[in-house]
């Protein structure tokens, strides 16, 4: 597999490919990683360019550098402003976390170390989180006096359920990657310095994947499906598109004809 | 209204029972920022009969909305049970009309909220039989804490009733909708260690001791910023719903919390490096 | 006590019904190819399903099963020709039926899994109220590995049942999980040695059906459409409980408690 360097190391969101997979890597250990207004605004711009204009990226994982994914928000950013002004800075992380979650491409966390504040909220708007077993996870927003952002309301909830995410985020409890295993935070946990190889590994599973159905089934999963009914609307008004994509024929073709199928999109 | 009216203390520190307390259906007392309500019929178990769900809803009307000096809130029962369910033998003595049973359930959805979705965290302190309605009232809590030897069963169905007092909505929100489902056509009994796994209780303790450990729990609660945690509880309750009822709760709530002086405050401790001095403000 | 119920008198329905007193038990039949199912019996499953719980009285429970070693390998791939977007959508939403009658109609359904539940399969699985799985059963979202998105209600029912990130697992990449595992996350309820299933599953159905049929029925439309948020379920105990509460069913249930005798419910 080749390997590309986009910039160089003093850029505060690093973006390698690996083949198919792009690795996309918060860069400012001095700080462990924190979500300053510079980090959001590179992670935006490098986001937006890998989920849509860059045809030979299929899957991506977000990491941290210095062993630690994110351990918050910038506190000494935290200038008193207007609401005004307060309104227009949370426009860009709900951007990225919008992003994240209706892209159409799978996106994988590999975690080390701190998860915290704009952190926690980053992993978990994850597809996939994959975990160290010693990495330390905490909603620790409201000992601050702030409510959870970046979309940890609708993300947290998405993977522990309402009542855990409730707890988590009212108690500011911290809880490490074994435990974030048993809720349902973390899908997958491994030894301290192993996520990132976990990840990609996931990362190359979602990239041999047909690609439209792939996109097809997220944007389902972000829109919401909070009925039967709009489960039964949702799969009867896209379900026949794919049927009718080349992937979906190439795969019927391959069962039909007992060889493995080659997926080209559409 | 209930007959037996129990006045909060005001001031902090803990409140010895009076004889009038010891014969109150719900007692009331303090423990500095952390107020306990006590569920006490312990002869009927402390079943949740009509007088004991207009005494629940007065003592949390009053703590709620009308007590500043309480942060948080623990709820238990007294004689070694949380509360078995519904007076049976309440309604097995009469039927009222549907408009009058309508009230009745509405008053239960009343307590419920100030429960669930009120202002200020409320923790549960299981011991012993914890059955039906009781099972709604500690799943409506925001943490439970069960005695290792507590018992819990959503037994509604057995009795040819839907589970109530929020239970639909909490259940599932606790355990998962499969597990909440089981559990409700079931109506099988669990241990505590089972609740614990499932995600129905947050701790177990050693039988007895759960009261002391909600209650440290409850202290907890009480020292973050008031503001921001009534803020959080109250938009919790709708904020997972979809990316855009979380959206627009981020960009609405956001910029109001960092007006707080409780969050300058909290933002100045970290710089100084010492522990805040938060005023609810 | 047992009836079967075949659809030609040539060759076995591909949806058999036996009955074991107030439980019916309904087997996918088309062994020879894993109980895959295609369009016909897709829509005899419909109507099966549908006339047990909307005009059979005999019954009080249902068991869903698979003939052979298999549940259900999933839509039969073979079937999946060229077909006009008007079609597709018309037979998505036959199979959609099903699932919302084992969801929201008013007898219990329990599932018994032996070998494969892939695809659709694994879609009437988790629709059931409660699943016995094999310890070696075997469950795959087996959708995306052929191009389509997880159908029969599965966006809705797996999320539900195992929470949104196992199921994103389950269903983005398609990853398989035997029965122990499934039993781990609560995909499956109850977890049984292989061949036992079907037995687990019809003990379980005669205990539910047991319990008062009116409170049974409301419960399972509450859960399926009733709850979706915090006001729509407190608006569902208010609207539904007194009806229970003057039922019949449950003023036995009050004697029986004061007269410590059991109750006997008939569903009024």
């Amino acid at each position: 597999m080749s390997e590309q360097a986009t910039g160089d190391a003093t850029q505060i969101v690093q973006v390698h490919h690996e083949g198919a997979i792009a690795i996309v890597t918060l860069n400012y250990p001095e700080r462990r990683n924190a979500f300053s207004l510079k980090m959001r605004e590179k992670l935006y711009e490098h986001l937006y360019q890998l989920m849509h204009h860059e045809a030979g990226c299929r899957a991506l994982v977000l990491t941290g550098a210095g062993n630690t994914f994110c351990a918050g928000g910038d506190i000494s950013e935290m200038k008193p402003r207007k609401v005004l002004d307060y309104r227009e800075r949370n426009q860009l992380p709900l951007e990225i976390f919008k992003l994240m979650v209706s892209g159409p491409k799978a996106i994988v966390a590999a975690v080390e170390g701190f998860a915290m504040g704009a952190g926690v909220s980053l992993a978990a708007a994850c597809d996939m989180v994959v975990s160290s077993s010693e990495a330390r996870y905490a909603s620790a927003f409201v000992k601050v006096g702030l409510m959870p952002d970046t979309g940890l309301y609708w993300s947290l909830a998405q993977r522990v359920g309402g009542a855990r995410a409730r707890e988590l985020m009212m108690t500011a409890r911290e809880f490490n990657g074994v435990e974030a295993l048993q809720i349902g935070f973390a899908n997958q946990v491994v030894e301290p310095g192993q996520a990132l190889a976990a990840a990609l590994d996931i990362a190359g599973k979602y990239a041999a994947l047909p690609a439209v159905a792939t996109a097809h089934l997220k944007a389902a999963l972000a829109t919401g499906i909070h009925t039967l009914d709009e489960a039964i609307e949702t799969e009867v008004n896209l379900q026949p598109i794919l049927r009718r994509s080349r992937e979906h024929q190439e795969a019927v073709s391959a069962f039909m004809e007992k060889r493995q199928p080659v997926f080209v999109a559409d | 209204m209930s007959v037996e009216q129990n006045e909060a203390p005001e001031g902090a520190g803990g409140q010895p029972d009076t004889d009038a307390n010891v014969a109150e259906i719900v007692q009331v007392r303090r423990e500095g920022e952390v107020a306990i309500v006590t569920m006490n019929c312990p002869s009927r178990r402390n079943a949740f009969s009509m007088k004991m769900r207009v005494a629940l809803i007065d003592a949390f009307q009053r703590l709620v909305h009308e007590d500043a000096a309480t942060k948080a809130i623990v709820l238990t029962g007294a004689g070694g049970h949380f509360c078995a369910g519904g007076d049976l033998s309440e309604m097995n003595a009469a039927t009222p009309t549907l408009l009058e049973l309508r009230e009745r359930i509405a008053v239960a959805v009343r307590l419920f909220k100030l429960i669930y979705a009120g202002t200020k965290p409320v923790v549960a302190a299981v011991e012993g039989t914890c059955f039906g309605a009781g099972l709604s009232l500690a799943a409506a809590c925001d943490v439970a804490v069960s005695s290792s030897t507590a018992k819990y069963c959503c037994a509604f169905v057995k009795v040819g009733l839907l589970p109530d007092t929020g239970l639909l909505w909490t259940l599932p929100q606790k355990i998962g909708g499969g597990k909440a489902r089981e559990l409700m056509l079931k109506a099988n009994v669990i241990d505590a260690a089972e609740a614990l796994r499932i995600g129905l209780v947050n701790q177990t303790t050693e039988p007895g001791r759960a009261l002391d450990a909600a209650i440290k729990l409850a202290a907890r609660f009480a020292s973050f910023p008031p503001v921001t945690l009534a803020l959080l509880k109250a938009s919790l309750v709708t904020a997972g719903n979809s990316i855009e009822d979380a959206w627009r709760l981020e960009m609405d709530l956001n910029p109001l919390t960092r007006q707080t002086d409780d969050h300058t405050e909290a933002v100045a401790a970290f710089m100084e490096k010492r522990k805040p001095v938060f005023n609810g403000t | 006590m047992s009836g079967m119920h075949t659809g030609k008198d040539e060759a076995p329905a591909l949806i058999q019904v036996t009955c074991d007193g107030p439980v019916a038990i309904v087997t996918l039949n088309n062994p020879g190819r894993r109980n895959a199912m295609g369009r016909q019996m897709r829509q005899l499953l419909r109507d099966t399903m549908h006339r047990l719980m909307a005009g059979d009285p005999e019954s009080r429970a249902i068991v869903l099963t698979g003939a052979g070693e298999h549940f259900c390998a999933g839509a039969d791939i073979s079937e999946m020709t060229k077909r006009t977007i008007l079609q597709s959508r018309e037979i998505l939403a036959e199979s959609c039926v099903v699932v919302r009658d084992m969801l929201a109609g008013p007898k219990p359904v329990v599932a018994a899994v032996e070998g494969v539940a892939f695809g659709a399969g694994l879609s009437l699985a988790v629709a059931a109220d409660y699943v016995v799985a094999a310890s070696n059963a075997r469950f795959c979202a087996a959708f995306l590995r052929v191009g389509l998105i997880p159908d029969t209600g599965i966006l809705w029912t797996l999320p539900k049942k195992i929470g949104m990130s196992r199921a994103r697992e389950m269903l983005s990449l398609a990853a398989e999980i035997d029965g122990t595992k499934a039993g781990a996350i609560s995909l499956a309820n109850e977890v049984v040695e292989p061949g036992t299933t079907l037995a687990a599953a019809i003990e379980v159905a005669r205990g539910l059906a047991e319990h008062p049929p009116l409170a049974i029925a409301l419960l399972k439309a509450a859960l399926t459409d009733g709850a979706t948020t915090m006001d729509a379920a407190l608006r569902t105990e208010i609207d539904y409980q007194p009806v229970l509460r003057q039922s019949r069913d449950h003023q036995a249930a009050c004697r029986a408690f004061v007269d410590k005798s059991k109750p006997v419910f008939t569903g009024q």
